[in-house]
Protein backbone atom coordinates (compact mmCIF):
# COMPACT_ATOMS: atom_id res chain seq x y z
CA UNK A 1 0.00 0.00 0.00
CA UNK A 2 2.75 2.72 0.80
CA UNK A 3 4.26 1.63 -2.30
CA UNK A 4 0.96 2.71 -4.33
CA UNK A 5 0.78 5.54 -2.46
CA UNK A 6 4.21 6.72 -3.10
CA UNK A 7 3.19 6.56 -6.76
CA UNK A 8 0.11 8.40 -6.47
CA UNK A 9 2.22 11.32 -4.57
CA UNK A 10 4.66 11.69 -7.39
CA UNK A 11 2.81 11.09 -10.16
CA UNK A 12 1.78 14.35 -12.71
CA UNK A 13 -0.57 12.15 -14.92
CA UNK A 14 -4.34 11.63 -14.10
CA UNK A 15 -4.69 8.27 -15.70
CA UNK A 16 -1.93 6.98 -13.77
CA UNK A 17 -3.40 8.22 -10.14
CA UNK A 18 -6.79 6.38 -11.18
CA UNK A 19 -5.09 3.64 -11.63
CA UNK A 20 -3.26 3.50 -8.82
CA UNK A 21 -6.29 4.44 -6.79
CA UNK A 22 -8.16 1.29 -8.31
CA UNK A 23 -5.46 -0.76 -7.28
CA UNK A 24 -5.64 0.77 -3.93
CA UNK A 25 -9.42 0.15 -3.62
CA UNK A 26 -8.89 -3.60 -4.94
CA UNK A 27 -7.00 -4.46 -2.15
CA UNK A 28 -8.55 -2.27 0.75
CA UNK A 29 -10.41 -4.70 3.33
CA UNK A 30 -14.12 -3.97 2.25
CA UNK A 31 -14.05 -4.07 -1.69
CA UNK A 32 -11.29 -7.03 -1.46
CA UNK A 33 -14.34 -8.92 -0.22
CA UNK A 34 -16.41 -8.43 -2.49
CA UNK A 35 -13.94 -9.34 -5.23
CA UNK A 36 -13.65 -12.53 -3.42
CA UNK A 37 -17.17 -13.25 -3.32
CA UNK A 38 -16.83 -12.36 -7.18
CA UNK A 39 -14.32 -14.58 -7.68
CA UNK A 40 -16.56 -17.23 -6.16
CA UNK A 41 -19.35 -16.43 -8.15
CA UNK A 42 -18.04 -16.44 -11.79
CA UNK A 43 -16.16 -19.13 -10.65
CA UNK A 44 -19.20 -21.52 -10.60
CA UNK A 45 -19.22 -23.05 -14.42
CA UNK A 46 -15.82 -24.06 -14.62
CA UNK A 47 -16.59 -26.96 -16.95
CA UNK A 48 -16.52 -23.53 -19.63
CA UNK A 49 -13.57 -22.12 -19.36
CA UNK A 50 -14.19 -19.14 -21.68
CA UNK A 51 -16.92 -18.57 -20.31
CA UNK A 52 -15.42 -18.03 -16.56
CA UNK A 53 -13.00 -15.47 -18.12
CA UNK A 54 -15.88 -13.35 -20.08
CA UNK A 55 -17.92 -13.59 -16.78
CA UNK A 56 -14.35 -11.73 -14.82
CA UNK A 57 -14.60 -8.98 -17.76
CA UNK A 58 -18.06 -8.72 -17.51
CA UNK A 59 -18.46 -8.69 -13.91
CA UNK A 60 -15.58 -5.43 -14.10
CA UNK A 61 -17.94 -3.90 -16.91
CA UNK A 62 -20.53 -3.40 -13.96
CA UNK A 63 -18.41 -1.89 -11.99
CA UNK A 64 -17.01 0.86 -14.90
CA UNK A 65 -21.05 1.55 -15.69
CA UNK A 66 -21.54 2.12 -11.75
CA UNK A 67 -18.08 4.10 -11.21
CA UNK A 68 -18.40 6.27 -14.34
CA UNK A 69 -22.43 6.27 -14.14
CA UNK A 70 -21.75 8.70 -10.75
CA UNK A 71 -19.43 10.66 -12.22
CA UNK A 72 -21.48 11.43 -14.94
CA UNK A 73 -24.34 12.20 -12.44
CA UNK A 74 -22.13 14.93 -10.36
CA UNK A 75 -20.31 15.75 -13.43
CA UNK A 76 -24.00 16.78 -15.05
CA UNK A 77 -25.05 18.77 -11.92
CA UNK A 78 -26.04 16.61 -8.97
CA UNK A 79 -25.40 17.98 -5.90
CA UNK A 80 -21.64 15.50 -4.95
CA UNK A 81 -22.37 15.98 -0.99
CA UNK A 82 -25.67 14.08 -1.54
CA UNK A 83 -24.22 11.53 -4.06
CA UNK A 84 -21.55 11.42 -1.56
CA UNK A 85 -23.37 11.29 1.54
CA UNK A 86 -26.00 8.80 0.51
CA UNK A 87 -23.81 5.95 -0.65
CA UNK A 88 -21.16 6.25 1.86
CA UNK A 89 -23.40 5.95 4.31
CA UNK A 90 -25.90 3.12 2.78
CA UNK A 91 -23.70 1.44 0.20
CA UNK A 92 -22.29 -0.79 2.72
CA UNK A 93 -25.23 -1.03 4.97
CA UNK A 94 -27.61 -2.58 2.26
CA UNK A 95 -24.55 -4.80 0.54
CA UNK A 96 -24.78 -7.22 3.78
CA UNK A 97 -28.71 -7.55 3.63
CA UNK A 98 -28.07 -8.09 -0.01
CA UNK A 99 -25.66 -10.76 -0.26
CA UNK A 100 -27.31 -12.83 2.67
CA UNK A 101 -30.34 -12.26 0.50
CA UNK A 102 -28.88 -13.33 -3.14
CA UNK A 103 -26.96 -16.39 -0.89
CA UNK A 104 -30.53 -17.51 0.10
CA UNK A 105 -31.27 -17.75 -3.45
CA UNK A 106 -28.47 -19.15 -4.74
CA UNK A 107 -28.96 -22.13 -2.36
CA UNK A 108 -32.85 -22.52 -3.17
CA UNK A 109 -33.32 -21.49 0.35
CA UNK A 110 -36.21 -18.82 -0.74
CA UNK A 111 -38.03 -19.51 -3.65
CA UNK A 112 -40.84 -17.10 -3.81
CA UNK A 113 -40.96 -14.64 -7.00
CA UNK A 114 -41.42 -11.02 -6.29
CA UNK A 115 -41.33 -8.31 -8.57
CA UNK A 116 -39.07 -5.48 -7.98
CA UNK A 117 -35.69 -5.53 -6.17
CA UNK A 118 -36.20 -9.21 -5.18
CA UNK A 119 -36.80 -9.79 -8.35
CA UNK A 120 -33.13 -8.23 -9.39
CA UNK A 121 -31.77 -10.29 -5.99
CA UNK A 122 -33.38 -13.09 -8.14
CA UNK A 123 -31.72 -12.77 -11.07
CA UNK A 124 -28.21 -12.40 -9.50
CA UNK A 125 -28.94 -15.24 -7.82
CA UNK A 126 -30.59 -17.83 -10.45
CA UNK A 127 -28.75 -21.50 -10.10
CA UNK A 128 -27.82 -21.40 -13.79
CA UNK A 129 -25.50 -19.52 -15.68
CA UNK A 130 -27.98 -18.40 -17.97
CA UNK A 131 -26.01 -15.31 -19.50
CA UNK A 132 -23.88 -12.54 -18.33
CA UNK A 133 -26.56 -9.69 -16.71
CA UNK A 134 -26.28 -11.43 -13.52
CA UNK A 135 -22.38 -11.13 -13.09
CA UNK A 136 -22.52 -7.51 -14.61
CA UNK A 137 -25.69 -6.59 -12.25
CA UNK A 138 -23.44 -7.93 -9.61
CA UNK A 139 -20.23 -5.69 -10.31
CA UNK A 140 -23.14 -2.63 -10.91
CA UNK A 141 -24.51 -3.41 -7.25
CA UNK A 142 -20.59 -4.09 -5.39
CA UNK A 143 -18.74 -0.74 -6.71
CA UNK A 144 -22.08 0.94 -5.63
CA UNK A 145 -21.52 -0.69 -1.91
CA UNK A 146 -18.32 2.02 -1.05
CA UNK A 147 -16.56 1.43 2.08
CA UNK A 148 -15.46 3.96 4.25
CA UNK A 149 -11.82 3.70 2.61
CA UNK A 150 -12.88 3.17 -0.74
CA UNK A 151 -15.40 5.86 -0.37
CA UNK A 152 -12.68 8.70 0.30
CA UNK A 153 -10.39 7.27 -2.82
CA UNK A 154 -13.47 7.30 -4.95
CA UNK A 155 -15.53 10.69 -3.81
CA UNK A 156 -12.72 12.60 -2.49
CA UNK A 157 -9.58 11.70 -4.85
CA UNK A 158 -11.16 10.51 -7.93
CA UNK A 159 -13.84 12.84 -8.50
CA UNK A 160 -12.13 16.08 -8.20
CA UNK A 161 -9.79 14.89 -10.62
CA UNK A 162 -12.53 13.55 -13.06
CA UNK A 163 -15.33 16.06 -12.84
CA UNK A 164 -13.01 19.00 -13.13
CA UNK A 165 -13.04 19.16 -16.89
CA UNK A 166 -15.15 16.80 -19.62
CA UNK A 167 -11.64 15.64 -20.63
CA UNK A 168 -11.42 13.58 -17.01
CA UNK A 169 -14.46 11.36 -17.47
CA UNK A 170 -12.59 8.52 -18.88
CA UNK A 171 -10.63 8.57 -15.45
CA UNK A 172 -13.50 5.96 -13.54
CA UNK A 173 -13.59 3.60 -16.36
CA UNK A 174 -9.85 3.26 -15.97
CA UNK A 175 -10.07 3.40 -11.53
CA UNK A 176 -12.42 0.44 -12.26
CA UNK A 177 -10.80 -1.96 -14.26
CA UNK A 178 -8.47 -1.54 -11.87
CA UNK A 179 -10.79 -2.25 -9.23
CA UNK A 180 -11.72 -5.54 -11.42
CA UNK A 181 -7.73 -6.13 -12.31
CA UNK A 182 -7.81 -9.26 -8.85
CA UNK A 183 -11.02 -10.74 -10.29
CA UNK A 184 -9.98 -10.24 -13.97
CA UNK A 185 -6.65 -12.25 -12.88
CA UNK A 186 -8.37 -15.00 -11.01
CA UNK A 187 -11.26 -15.16 -13.57
CA UNK A 188 -8.04 -15.70 -15.96
CA UNK A 189 -6.19 -18.30 -13.74
CA UNK A 190 -9.40 -20.14 -13.20
CA UNK A 191 -10.17 -20.32 -16.66
CA UNK A 192 -7.03 -21.31 -18.03
CA UNK A 193 -4.85 -22.75 -15.10
CA UNK A 194 -7.05 -24.58 -13.23
CA UNK A 195 -10.03 -25.48 -16.27
CA UNK A 196 -8.86 -28.53 -16.29
CA UNK A 197 -8.95 -29.75 -12.82
CA UNK A 198 -12.83 -28.39 -13.73
CA UNK A 199 -13.43 -30.70 -16.68
CA UNK A 200 -12.13 -33.78 -14.40
CA UNK A 201 -15.01 -32.18 -11.51
CA UNK A 202 -16.92 -31.64 -14.28
CA UNK A 203 -17.49 -35.89 -14.76
CA UNK A 204 -18.51 -35.85 -11.05
CA UNK A 205 -22.46 -34.70 -11.21
CA UNK A 206 -22.77 -33.79 -7.78
CA UNK A 207 -19.17 -31.40 -7.85
CA UNK A 208 -21.39 -28.52 -9.60
CA UNK A 209 -24.30 -28.57 -6.80
CA UNK A 210 -21.71 -28.31 -4.42
CA UNK A 211 -19.42 -25.70 -5.43
CA UNK A 212 -22.63 -23.60 -6.10
CA UNK A 213 -23.13 -24.38 -2.33
CA UNK A 214 -20.13 -23.68 -0.94
CA UNK A 215 -20.32 -20.17 -3.32
CA UNK A 216 -23.84 -19.63 -1.40
CA UNK A 217 -22.07 -20.05 1.97
CA UNK A 218 -19.45 -17.25 0.99
CA UNK A 219 -22.09 -14.79 -0.13
CA UNK A 220 -23.79 -15.51 3.24
CA UNK A 221 -20.59 -15.47 4.71
CA UNK A 222 -19.49 -12.18 3.71
CA UNK A 223 -22.99 -10.70 3.73
CA UNK A 224 -22.86 -11.11 7.51
CA UNK A 225 -19.61 -9.87 7.82
CA UNK A 226 -20.85 -6.94 6.40
CA UNK A 227 -23.74 -6.47 8.74
CA UNK A 228 -21.77 -7.13 11.58
CA UNK A 229 -19.10 -4.54 10.80
CA UNK A 230 -21.57 -1.50 9.40
CA UNK A 231 -23.90 -2.12 12.35
CA UNK A 232 -21.16 -1.80 14.74
CA UNK A 233 -20.43 -5.37 16.03
CA UNK A 234 -17.25 -5.76 15.23
CA UNK A 235 -14.54 -3.01 14.40
CA UNK B 1 -19.84 89.63 1.35
CA UNK B 2 -23.23 88.15 2.75
CA UNK B 3 -23.13 85.50 0.73
CA UNK B 4 -19.27 84.65 1.86
CA UNK B 5 -19.84 84.83 5.20
CA UNK B 6 -23.06 82.44 5.08
CA UNK B 7 -21.24 80.27 3.11
CA UNK B 8 -18.50 80.21 6.18
CA UNK B 9 -21.17 79.50 8.38
CA UNK B 10 -22.36 76.27 6.74
CA UNK B 11 -19.03 74.66 6.56
CA UNK B 12 -18.01 75.62 9.76
CA UNK B 13 -21.55 74.06 11.08
CA UNK B 14 -20.90 71.11 8.66
CA UNK B 15 -17.66 70.45 9.22
CA UNK B 16 -17.95 70.83 13.64
CA UNK B 17 -21.33 68.37 13.27
CA UNK B 18 -19.17 65.83 11.40
CA UNK B 19 -15.49 66.24 12.70
CA UNK B 20 -16.77 64.33 16.51
CA UNK B 21 -18.19 61.11 14.08
CA UNK B 22 -15.33 61.15 11.87
CA UNK B 23 -13.19 61.18 15.37
CA UNK B 24 -14.49 58.35 17.49
CA UNK B 25 -15.22 55.84 14.32
CA UNK B 26 -11.58 55.83 13.44
CA UNK B 27 -10.60 55.32 16.66
CA UNK B 28 -12.71 52.28 16.74
CA UNK B 29 -11.38 50.78 13.65
CA UNK B 30 -7.78 51.37 15.22
CA UNK B 31 -9.44 49.73 17.86
CA UNK B 32 -10.74 46.66 16.19
CA UNK B 33 -7.33 45.97 14.41
CA UNK B 34 -5.48 46.17 17.58
CA UNK B 35 -8.27 43.57 19.10
CA UNK B 36 -7.73 41.50 16.17
CA UNK B 37 -3.88 41.58 16.44
CA UNK B 38 -4.27 40.88 19.89
CA UNK B 39 -6.70 37.93 18.77
CA UNK B 40 -6.03 36.14 16.07
CA UNK B 41 -9.16 34.18 14.55
CA UNK B 42 -10.43 31.23 16.35
CA UNK B 43 -9.30 28.02 14.09
CA UNK B 44 -11.48 24.94 14.91
CA UNK B 45 -10.06 21.42 13.17
CA UNK B 46 -12.96 18.74 12.54
CA UNK B 47 -12.76 15.06 11.66
CA UNK B 48 -16.17 13.98 10.09
CA UNK B 49 -17.18 9.96 9.90
CA UNK B 50 -19.42 7.77 9.98
CA UNK B 51 -20.33 4.83 12.79
CA UNK B 52 -18.67 2.48 10.76
CA UNK B 53 -15.00 3.25 10.21
CA UNK B 54 -11.66 1.37 8.54
CA UNK B 55 -8.49 1.55 10.40
CA UNK B 56 -7.44 4.37 8.57
CA UNK B 57 -10.03 6.59 9.25
CA UNK B 58 -9.42 5.78 13.11
CA UNK B 59 -5.70 6.54 12.78
CA UNK B 60 -6.88 9.90 10.92
CA UNK B 61 -8.30 10.57 13.90
CA UNK B 62 -5.85 9.35 16.45
CA UNK B 63 -3.01 11.41 14.34
CA UNK B 64 -4.92 14.11 13.78
CA UNK B 65 -5.53 14.76 16.99
CA UNK B 66 -2.50 14.14 18.63
CA UNK B 67 -0.35 16.45 15.93
CA UNK B 68 -3.39 19.15 17.41
CA UNK B 69 -2.52 18.61 21.18
CA UNK B 70 1.30 18.71 20.20
CA UNK B 71 1.75 21.73 18.16
CA UNK B 72 -0.74 23.93 19.89
CA UNK B 73 -0.95 23.15 23.66
CA UNK B 74 -1.56 26.52 24.71
CA UNK B 75 -3.53 27.20 21.88
CA UNK B 76 -6.10 24.55 22.60
CA UNK B 77 -6.14 25.44 26.47
CA UNK B 78 -7.09 29.10 25.18
CA UNK B 79 -9.59 27.79 22.87
CA UNK B 80 -8.16 29.70 20.47
CA UNK B 81 -8.02 25.79 18.76
CA UNK B 82 -10.74 23.62 18.84
CA UNK B 83 -10.59 19.78 17.29
CA UNK B 84 -14.00 17.78 17.34
CA UNK B 85 -14.86 14.50 15.93
CA UNK B 86 -18.10 14.70 14.51
CA UNK B 87 -20.51 11.07 13.56
CA UNK B 88 -22.32 11.91 10.61
CA UNK B 89 -24.94 9.22 11.40
CA UNK B 90 -26.37 11.36 14.14
CA UNK B 91 -28.89 13.49 12.91
CA UNK B 92 -27.45 16.44 16.04
CA UNK B 93 -24.66 16.55 13.76
CA UNK B 94 -26.92 17.36 10.45
CA UNK B 95 -26.76 21.31 10.49
CA UNK B 96 -22.59 21.45 11.19
CA UNK B 97 -22.14 19.09 8.21
CA UNK B 98 -24.18 21.19 6.29
CA UNK B 99 -22.13 24.54 7.50
CA UNK B 100 -18.89 23.08 6.79
CA UNK B 101 -20.20 21.83 3.56
CA UNK B 102 -19.07 18.08 4.22
CA UNK B 103 -19.44 15.28 1.39
CA UNK B 104 -18.65 12.52 3.75
CA UNK B 105 -15.92 11.75 6.07
CA UNK B 106 -13.52 14.63 5.97
CA UNK B 107 -10.67 16.51 7.82
CA UNK B 108 -11.32 20.20 7.74
CA UNK B 109 -9.30 23.24 9.70
CA UNK B 110 -12.02 26.14 9.19
CA UNK B 111 -11.09 29.59 10.49
CA UNK B 112 -13.73 32.87 9.68
CA UNK B 113 -12.64 32.80 6.18
CA UNK B 114 -10.71 30.22 5.03
CA UNK B 115 -11.34 26.58 4.65
CA UNK B 116 -8.53 23.48 4.31
CA UNK B 117 -10.01 20.81 3.41
CA UNK B 118 -7.33 17.94 4.38
CA UNK B 119 -9.30 14.47 3.84
CA UNK B 120 -6.67 13.03 0.97
CA UNK B 121 -3.55 14.05 3.34
CA UNK B 122 -5.55 12.42 6.19
CA UNK B 123 -5.96 9.32 4.80
CA UNK B 124 -2.78 9.28 2.29
CA UNK B 125 -0.20 9.63 5.20
CA UNK B 126 -2.31 9.04 8.44
CA UNK B 127 -0.77 5.36 8.70
CA UNK B 128 2.44 5.29 7.54
CA UNK B 129 3.69 8.76 7.56
CA UNK B 130 2.50 10.70 10.68
CA UNK B 131 4.59 13.16 10.47
CA UNK B 132 3.48 14.28 7.14
CA UNK B 133 -0.08 14.54 8.04
CA UNK B 134 1.08 16.64 11.07
CA UNK B 135 3.43 18.76 9.07
CA UNK B 136 0.01 19.51 6.50
CA UNK B 137 -1.67 20.19 9.26
CA UNK B 138 0.36 22.73 10.38
CA UNK B 139 0.80 24.30 7.21
CA UNK B 140 -2.60 24.84 7.47
CA UNK B 141 -2.87 25.98 10.80
CA UNK B 142 -0.01 28.39 10.97
CA UNK B 143 -1.63 31.17 8.63
CA UNK B 144 -4.53 31.39 9.88
CA UNK B 145 -3.11 31.91 13.59
CA UNK B 146 -0.88 34.37 12.11
CA UNK B 147 -3.36 36.36 10.52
Amino acid sequence: MEFLQSILENTQYAFVSAIILGLMTAISPCPLATNITAIGFIGRDLENRRKVFYNGLVYTLGRTISYTGLALIIYLGANKMDVSMVFQGWGEKLLGPGLILIGLFMMDIIKINLPGISGAIHHIGEKYSGGYWSTLLLGILFALAFCPYSGVLYFVMLIPITVSSASGLYLPVIYAIATGLPVILFAWLLAYAVGNVGKVYHRIKTFELWFRRIVSIIFIAVGIYYVLISFGFIG
Amino acid sequence: MFKKIALSAVLLLTFSGLMPEITPSVGAANNRVEKQVAQPAKVEVYYFHFTRRCTTCKAVETESKSAITSLYPTQLKEGMITYKSVNLDDKSSAALAKRCKVEGQALLVLSERKRVDLTEQGFMFAVDKPARLKAELKKAIDPMLSR
